[in-house]
């Protein structure tokens, strides 16, 4: 393969050679536009976007999966007077008049979680049984199209509570799974954001599980 | 003969969109299954239990982040370097060929750089993995991203072959 180059084609060597780049370019700017503008893979895929509404006259597991509050309490006064930490967060699930269930308090935090499940682990050691249906940390309503409970929330002082604001929940128009809501701040509510996650409490075992630990 | 290089031109633009996608596009999902057992592993090892999904360039990334830092070594360069490089050489080539030079070593590189192409491994590879399935009931799915970076590689060697064949003709 003999070289037909000679000595008077050198610059047109040269852009030649850079030629070589063009593909390159387009290569990483596919990638890049498709990054940018199409997303990444490198994510656990998001759960089906279930939008139906809970079956009315059923049991539902309602837990609160997460709670944030606003910088400031009600009225915009801070948190804690004194130590400037943030709240110790805690809440209550009402139901015809009847608390239902109480949240595990979430010390020094704007933002508080609360896992679905909890097992307690020494006595299902001791038991050698576990029994799953008590270790779903929420609490079963019955819920029907008009079905109301109320969310209240508050900053656990020491002897003392301080309302971070009271929520009314309307199941019947909620989905099954997780149910976001955002509020605004107010001079009787402080809480910005929370999370209620609704299961079928007839699920068998395995799904309860799926349902509950979903991410 | 003006027109077979305009057509090169356009594979190999086409190749490299293609190339650039691919790695990035989602390439494969992994369903994890552990059959009886995956209720509890959800339970207490959610993140082993969530459905993922890779691309090409992600999947790489992750080995060289675990432990497995040399396979994805291995793999960058067979699967990214190698083809990019040929679609490079190969433009560069096209280049000289039409300013009535010999292709030289440009089509010489892409000559070789083209046997190290890591394409029909990889295929095969997800292939198999996605038909066979894993213990447990675990399934991978193939996605789009892999079908774009076949295709590029396809398409690549048609314009090589494009290539190779303006050359001869220009040294006859």
């Amino acid at each position: 393969m003999a070289d037909k180059t000679d000595t008077t084609q050198a610059p047109k060597r040269s852009f030649a050679w850079l030629g070589a780049l063009i593909p390159l370019v387009l290569i990483a700017a596919a990638a890049g536009s498709f990054f940018l503008f199409g997303g990444g893979a490198e994510t656990p895929d998001a759960e089906p976007d279930d939008r139906a509404f809970v079956q009315v006259d059923k049991d539902y597991y309602v837990l609160v999966r997460m709670i944030e509050l606003y910088p400031q309490r009600p009225g915009g006064e801070d948190w804690d007077r004194l130590g400037g930490s943030a709240p110790d967060i805690r809440y209550e699930l009402e139901w015809q008049g009847n608390v239902v269930f109480e949240g595990k308090e979430r010390k020094d935090t704007l933002i508080a979680s609360w896992d679905a499940l909890s097992l307690d682990l020494k006595s299902a050691i001791l038991s050698g049984q576990v029994d799953l249906g008590s270790s779903v940390d929420a609490a079963i309503i019955h819920v029907t199209p008009d079905t109301e409970v109320v969310l209240n929330i508050w900053d656990a002082d020491v002897g003392d509570k301080d309302e971070a604001g009271t929520i009314t929940l309307r199941l019947g128009e909620m989905s099954p799974g997780d149910n976001e809501l955002a509020f605004e701040a107010s001079e009787t509510q402080a809480v910005k954001r929370v999370v209620v996650r609704l299961i079928d409490h007839t699920l068998p075992v395995g799904e309860l599980v799926e349902a509950a630990t979903a991410p | 003969m003006m027109r077979s290089p305009r057509l090169v031109r356009g594979l190999l633009v086409l190749a490299s969109v293609l190339l650039g996608i691919g790695l990035v596009a989602p390439c494969m999902t992994i369903h994890p299954d552990f059959g009886q057992y995956t209720s509890w592993v959800k339970w207490f090892k959610p993140d082993l239990a969530a459905t993922t999904t890779y691309s090409i360039l992600g999947g790489i990334f992750e080995l060289m982040r675990g432990e497995s830092p040399a396979i994805g070594v291995l793999l960058f360069a067979f699967s990214v370097v190698f083809p990019a490089a040929k679609l490079a050489t190969l433009w560069w080539g096209m280049t000289r060929v039409q300013l009535g030079q010999s292709g030289g070593v440009a089509l010489w590189v892409t000559h070789h750089a083209g046997k190290f192409s890591m394409l029909d491994v990889m295929v095969i590879a997800v292939i198999v993995i996605a038909i066979k399935g894993l213990p447990g009931g675990t399934r991978i799915t193939v996605g789009w991203g892999l079908y774009a970076f076949a295709t590029s590689v396809v398409v690549s060697m048609l314009a090589s072959h494009l290539v190779h064949r303006l050359d001869v003709k220009g040294e006859e």
